[in-house]
């Protein structure tokens, strides 16, 4: 390569304008092609509505453990939304939102985004929008596959066999809120943690094992705890009988799912612009 | 035109960077040099806003780096070939930064294209060597035609090939009237590429100016000298009057004494002498001469 | 030549102080004993000073129950394997593990160093929080319950049980860090078999309820019988076999660990 072949390509051909600041679009887009040109990514998307669906399906085949309440027709929502069948997806997409920070920090690319984009907050909105649009979109396929595959093998009498009853909308709805509250708050545990394992170990702890651990069915600091945990506010909506149905409003359970979402944004766009990076 | 201001930055107890005040102007390479641990790094960091000064501010054309909206198109840094996902292909890491700050998909081809890069544009980083990562990085570098370049040493790990057309980019890009900061700590590196130097040690400005000047400091020319038995002549020429360092293979390096008097030395002890040589490296002995007194990681005496 | 020639083998206990230093020096150690040692005890405590036991009702309590919960046994079992997956994927992240080989191209003999070291750090570590468990619970509960006391055989077997919790956790976690290598995913696969798996086993959904037996809590749960009532809600092995499960966790991830990292590029 001699000097003769550099001048060419180092000026930009075609104008470009020159953008003071970024358009939001365009910073949607690079955070897309960031997040889906890592193999990770489709494997564990496709993994949660893979396992989804398959637990959605048994669920409703071995009918025999669904409740049915204390009499008439069964409730399809338990089975397409059974909680701990949704916990691995939770927790999967949590890992997404978690290494699309920890990922930055820990390989140093973080450095060269922030020279592209020096404004760190709009970089933070950016990634949440994608986070958030990427597994609500993963939501949607797996709570209205669920539901469409407990319709078709549930055995016996259902409760409201079609996808716009109330009750699927509602727990559809939920779903769809959920994934992206798990997303944005593995989001922030990266940005807090940077640290690979120690935001992986956090994000179970947090998501998976902290409604395992506390349930709304104990005394009353253990229901109000386990009341503002993601999982039973979904639970709430999908009212898929977790014990806690009864302990707080389907308003309350949205205020919750948005607290944390906003809280998760927050605490990232504060904690990257402190940082020294 | 890059400014550094009474730049200051302390980590915890350790001063890292100490009221460092510095312009680097457009038009010229300028070199920043600097042994291991000098501060360099972080400077750099300060300037394109990565890191928060303890004190004193550091611009780029007059404003604070953390309040431009995209920075591409202001400033192209390459400051460690690392600083890229493993997991990716260099080419969705260069689109993705390309997108973010608007710039037209072209312009990801051209620049992987100009580093030469194209065959390997669909590989995953993490496969790449190091001299196809600092490719890599001076290619985002490129990608918005900036007015302004910092590299941080860029020249790690490229082949005498990939060197020789790196030193051809930066002279390039400057007489293009662009500013180019390229540190680096090897004087020698600094020799064929920089027409102005910033030198720091410990923290600290050790000096600030044209090439040429910094090379009239070395105040000892000294003598390469290759024999047969370099242990006898390293003995005699010390008895002569001579500040004498075996370098290995056979050679010496040697103060204080001129190439005809060494030559007089070693043929009254009937001395094979195969080669005596003015060392060239007047730049490397300003440098060291310069910074050894602020050196943070002297190798141990051995 | 003064100098003794050097064996052209290592000695283990060589490979066994090189894995020691190795992992002393790193603050993720202490970092991570420290912080199940204080969740051990602070669930002690609160599972101990929220129990009423009515005068007269206290045969009708199992004090076991209080220092050997469940949920707190499984997060220190996780947090054991998450010891274990950093002992062997934290070498693979960083690129250590090339110079560990190229150092002791032996590779089964530096996984049994490290096995031996970890599994000698997170004995210590179980020894220490199942007896902190023991007494912080037996001291918020005085007035209470008594009983809690190591002269009781099934409270000395189930706190020697506990203790052994974590070196199954570790080594279980040493073969998913080589499995997985990836220190975030192995640390999420640590928690989704020791935890989740189960958890999903026993609900029946996959159809698989007897495998929850074979799983290092519930062999736990079998020796230790700290439980509420009977019969237990999760179904839990015979306790001949418990003891062999206890036996063969830690054997067969030394075996799947050793296997995957002598047959695999580094």
């Amino acid at each position: 390569m001699t000097a003769a072949q550099l001048s060419q390509p180092l000026r930009l051909r075609r104008a470009a304008p020159m953008r003071t600041r970024a358009r939001f679009a365009d910073l949607y887009a690079a955070e897309w092609i960031k997040l889906w040109s890592l193999r990770s990514t489709t494997l564990t998307l496709g993994a949660a509505v893979a396992l989804a669906l398959y637990l959605a399906g048994s669920n409703s085949a071995g009918g025999t453990r669904l409740p049915t309440g204390p009499s008439g027709p069964i409730d399809p929502n338990h089975a397409a939304f059974d909680g701990p069948s949704w916990i691995p997806s939770m927790i999967g997409v949590a890992m997404i939102g978690a290494l699309a920070l920890v990922g930055e920090h820990a390989s140093g690319l973080i450095r060269t985004t922030l020279v592209a984009i020096p404004e760190r907050r709009r970089v933070v909105v950016a990634k949440a929008a994608v986070l958030a649009s990427v597994t609500a979109a993963t939501a949607l396929v797996a709570a209205v596959g669920g539901l469409l595959l407990a319709f078709a093998t549930t055995p016996g009498e259902l409760h409201g066999r079609s996808l716009t009853n109330p009750a699927s909308l509602d727990a559809i709805g939920a779903s769809v809120a959920v994934l992206p509250v798990c997303a944005l708050t593995g989001m922030a545990l990266g940005a807090l943690l940077r640290h690979a394992a120690a935001t992986g170990f956090a994000v179970c702890a947090v998501l998976g094992f902290g409604p395992l651990l506390i349930r709304p069915d104990g005394n009353r600091l253990a229901t109000d705890l386990a009341n503002v945990m993601p999982y039973y506010a979904w639970g709430r909506l999908t009212s898929a009988g977790r014990g806690s149905s009864g302990t707080m409003t389907a308003g309350e359970a949205c205020l919750i799912l948005a607290a944390w979402a906003l809280a998760s944004i927050v605490v990232t766009a504060v904690v990257l612009d402190r940082r020294d990076v | 035109m890059i400014e550094a201001r009474e730049l200051t930055k302390r980590f915890g107890r350790l001063t890292a960077v100490n009221e460092l005040t510095f312009t680097v102007r457009p038009g010229q390479v300028t070199g920043f040099l600097g042994p291991n641990g000098a501060g360099k790094s972080t400077t750099l960091r300060m300037i394109l806003g990565l890191n928060a000064p303890t004190s004193g501010t550091a611009t780029i054309d007059g404003r604070p780096f953390r309040l431009e909206g995209t920075g591409l198109r202001r400033v192209g840094a390459l400051l460690d070939a690392g600083d890229v996902h493993r997991g990716r292909s260099a080419q969705a890491h260069v689109a993705a930064l390309a997108r973010s700050n608007g710039l037209p998909r072209e312009r990801v081809t051209a620049v992987l294209r100009e580093v030469g890069l194209s065959e390997a544009a669909r590989r995953r980083v993490g496969e790449f060597s190091l001299g196809m990562r600092q490719r890599l990085g001076l290619a985002c570098a490129l990608l918005g035609d900036p007015p302004v370049l910092i590299f941080d040493e860029p020249i790690n790990g490229l082949d005498p090939e990939g060197i020789r057309w790196a030193r051809a980019l930066f002279r390039r890009l400057a007489s293009e009237g662009r500013t180019v900061l390229v540190s680096s700590h090897m004087m020698s590196e600094m020799e064929h590429t920089a027409d102005h130097l910033i030198v720091v040690g410990g923290g600290r400005l050790i000096a600030d100016e044209p090439l040429s000047e910094f090379a009239a400091r070395a105040s000892r020319p000294t003598v390469t000298v290759r024999s047969e038995d370099s242990r006898r002549l390293s003995a005699v020429l010390t008895a002569a009057g001579g500040e004498v360092m075996q370098l290995g293979n056979g050679s010496l390096t040697v103060a204080k004494l001129s190439t005809s008097q060494i030559g007089e030395v070693a043929f009254s002890n009937r001395i094979m002498v195969y080669e005596v040589a003015v060392t060239s490296g007047a730049l490397e002995e300003a440098f060291m001469e310069l910074t050894a007194s602020s050196v943070v990681h002297r190798a141990a005496e051995s | 030549m003064s100098t003794p020639i050097p064996r052209n083998r290592a000695r283990f206990g060589d490979l066994v102080a090189a894995e020691w230093i190795k992992v002393r020096s790193l603050r993720s150690t202490y970092g991570l004993m420290a912080f199940g040692l204080l969740f051990a005890v602070v669930a002690a405590w609160w599972e101990g000073a929220h129990v009423r036991v009515a005068p007269g009702a206290a045969a009708q309590f199992n004090p076991l129950v209080y220092p050997y919960n469940d949920a707190t046994w499984e997060f220190i079992t996780v947090l054991a394997a998450t010891f274990g997956v950093l002992a062997v994927a934290g070498e693979y992240s960083s690129g250590l593990i090339r110079a560990t080989f190229t150092a002791v191209p032996d590779r089964r003999r530096v996984i049994l160093a490290k096995g031996v070291v970890v599994s000698t750090h997170m004995a210590l570590f179980g020894v220490l929080t199942s007896l902190a468990s023991l007494y912080v619970a037996g001291a918020a509960l005085s007035g209470q319950l008594s009983g809690l006391s190591l002269d009781r055989p099934d409270i000395l077997r189930a706190a020697a049980v506990s203790a052994a919790l974590p070196v199954l956790g570790a080594l279980a976690g040493m073969a998913i860090g080589a499995l997985i290598r990836h220190p975030a995913g192995a640390v999420s696969t640590a928690w989704g078999v020791l935890l989740f798996l189960p958890t999903l086993l026993a609900s029946g959904t996959i159809g698989l309820g007897w495998a929850t037996q074979v799983m290092p809590v519930a062999a736990w749960e079998a020796i230790s019988r700290s439980t509420y009532g009977t019969p237990h809600p999760n179904p839990v092995p015979a306790v001949g076999v418990a003891w062999l499960l206890m036996a063969a966790w830690p054997l067969l991830s030394l075996a799947a660990t050793s296997v995957v990292v002598t047959r695999r590029d580094v």
